[in-house]
């Protein structure tokens, strides 16, 4: 069944079409908020809100990309629970022993994040690639993992995040300049591996 | 090469645009040579493609689970659909509400101008402004002023002391100002002499002067009666009160004024309602923010 149909189908209160549509790109929208988020469970959360809100929101949909809109309320979404993350900051627990001594470094209290180290030494690029992406400000993620990651044209972006093509354009551009300047610190530890593994993701993507 | 601080950060738009074929054909020429005469720029955009590549090259992730919705969920995301956004307009509306009440009376309160003459408050009083008339309206009324008995044509008047060394003339001159005040039913006046207040009245009225000549005359003819006065006294009805400023009608059109300036007073709309509105949006508001937040 054609999307347009199925968009028809579901704007009229049929869920299995409603239901249809979020098996086609659901994927596509779990990886831009993963790419966001940085964390599976938040990604996962983040899509779930999306999908109910869209089921909501249905009615408001106006032609155009359905993929764009359904990117503009992921996108939306992540904002939400990056927002709500701010609200509920972790609070640090500093333990202390019978004698009242701060415990400096229990197990539970160590960071599992991959460091520079690890990032290396597991699957080399992707880390490296995902640990400078968290770095990045929020509106500068979002624009580089829509262009880069899901790989959609200008326009689109400026439609999803709701910003004229120009803003698009210069926040991409300083996107990428802060990327490229954290992933050198990467590079020199690594320095003819980083294009040759790019090489070989790209021969494996294709 | 260190070529960040050499290429500003329009080249680097370009250069973004360039890589991902956005430019057109006579920018894309452009930039192609400018790209040839720049070693900065050159490995800009390797070390651009680099990056861009890796980054698409990224693993997609797969999904944790679908993300369909069951019938129950569906029922219960249509369920949340019209609260949310109800609450949050009642409670804007009602804080709008609030907001416009407590600033036009804070403009009215602050900003009004003082009112015209030509208002009907106004006109019922001696001054324009109705605040200071009222209050002293108020005064006025709280002392009442006592006319005794104080003859009735020579007395009132200033005339009476126009008429140097003559009683009559005094009279006469006394009558043009002394008469309006005093109530018919009180006035000492015997009943013939009406007629000739009026007669007397009238030359003074168009500016002529009644000569003593012309009231000894007219005396003489019997058209007044005028007991003998010392100095304008009767002495049968000294003390006795002829009339009480200020009469009935002025303190009415006092009560009136008062009346206009306490409701000018009183608010435009009334505290409960105020009161009521300001609950009603800290109500709605809270409402919708916990649905949000529930959300």
């Amino acid at each position: 069944m054609e999307e347009t149909e199925l968009i028809t189908r579901a704007v009229d209160g049929d869920l299995d079409a409603f239901n249809q549509l979020v098996l086609q790109h659901q994927e596509v929208a779990y990886n831009v908020a993963y790419r966001i988020m940085a964390d599976e469970n938040a990604a996962a959360d983040a899509t779930q809100d999306a999908v109910i809100s869209m089921y909501r929101k249905l009615d408001t949909y106006r032609g155009g990309s359905f993929k764009s809109w359904f990117l503009r309320i992921v996108t939306n979404a992540c904002y939400d629970e990056l927002r709500r993350q701010r609200r509920r900051p972790t609070i640090p627990i500093e333990p202390e022993t019978n004698e009242g001594e701060l415990v400096e470094s229990p197990e539970w209290l160590e960071d599992k994040s991959a460091g520079p180290e690890d990032v290396l030494g597991t699957s080399e690029i992707e880390n490296a690639i995902q640990h400078c992406l968290s770095g990045l400000d929020q509106k500068f993620r979002i624009v580089i993992t829509l262009v880069d990651v899901s790989g959609e044209d200008y326009e689109a972006v400026a439609r999803i995040i709701g910003t004229p093509i120009g803003t698009v354009k210069s926040r991409l551009a300083r996107a990428r300049l802060k990327m490229q300047q954290c992933l050198q610190g990467f590079r020199e530890l690594l320095p003819d591996q980083f294009r040759h593994i790019t090489e070989e993701h790209d021969e494996l993507a294709s | 090469m260190n070529w960040q601080a050499e290429i500003s950060e329009k080249d680097m738009t370009l250069l973004c645009e360039y890589l991902d074929d956005t430019l057109s054909i006579k920018d894309r020429a452009k930039f192609e040579t400018r790209l040839q005469q720049s070693p900065e720029l050159t490995q800009a955009l390797e070390d651009m493609t680099a990056l861009k590549r890796s980054m698409r090259s990224l693993p997609c992730k797969p999904v944790p689970h679908h993300f369909t919705l069951t019938r129950s969920e569906a029922e219960k995301a249509r369920r949340g659909l019209f609260m949310l956004p109800t609450f949050g307009w009642a409670s804007v509306v009602s804080m709008i509400l609030l907001a416009v009440i407590f600033g036009s009376e804070f403009i009215f309160t602050n900003f009004s101008v003082p009112q015209t003459p030509a208002e009907p408050v106004a006109m019922m009083l001696p001054d324009a402004a109705p605040e200071s008339a009222l209050r002293q309206a108020e005064e006025e009324s709280s002392q009442p002023v006592y006319l005794l008995n104080w003859a009735s044509v020579g007395g009132k008047g200033g005339g009476g002391a126009g008429g140097s060394g003559l009683p009559v003339g005094g009279m006469a001159y006394g009558m043009g100002g002394g008469l309006t005040e005093i109530a018919p039913e009180d006035a000492v006046v015997a009943e013939p002499e009406q007629p000739a207040e009026l007669t007397l009245t009238e030359p003074m009225q168009t500016g002529g002067v009644v000569e003593p000549t012309e009231v000894a005359s007219m005396l003489s003819e019997d058209k007044i009666t005028v007991e003998p006065l010392i100095f304008g006294v009767r002495e049968d009805q000294l003390g006795q009160v002829i009339t009480i400023e200020p009469v009935q009608s002025e303190i009415s059109a006092v009560v009136a004024a008062q009346e206009v300036v306490e409701s000018e007073k009183e608010p435009i709309i009334p505290t409960n309602v105020k009161w009521i509105l300001a609950g009603l949006a800290a109500a709605f508001g809270l409402i919708w923010l916990l649905l949000k937040l529930k959300r």
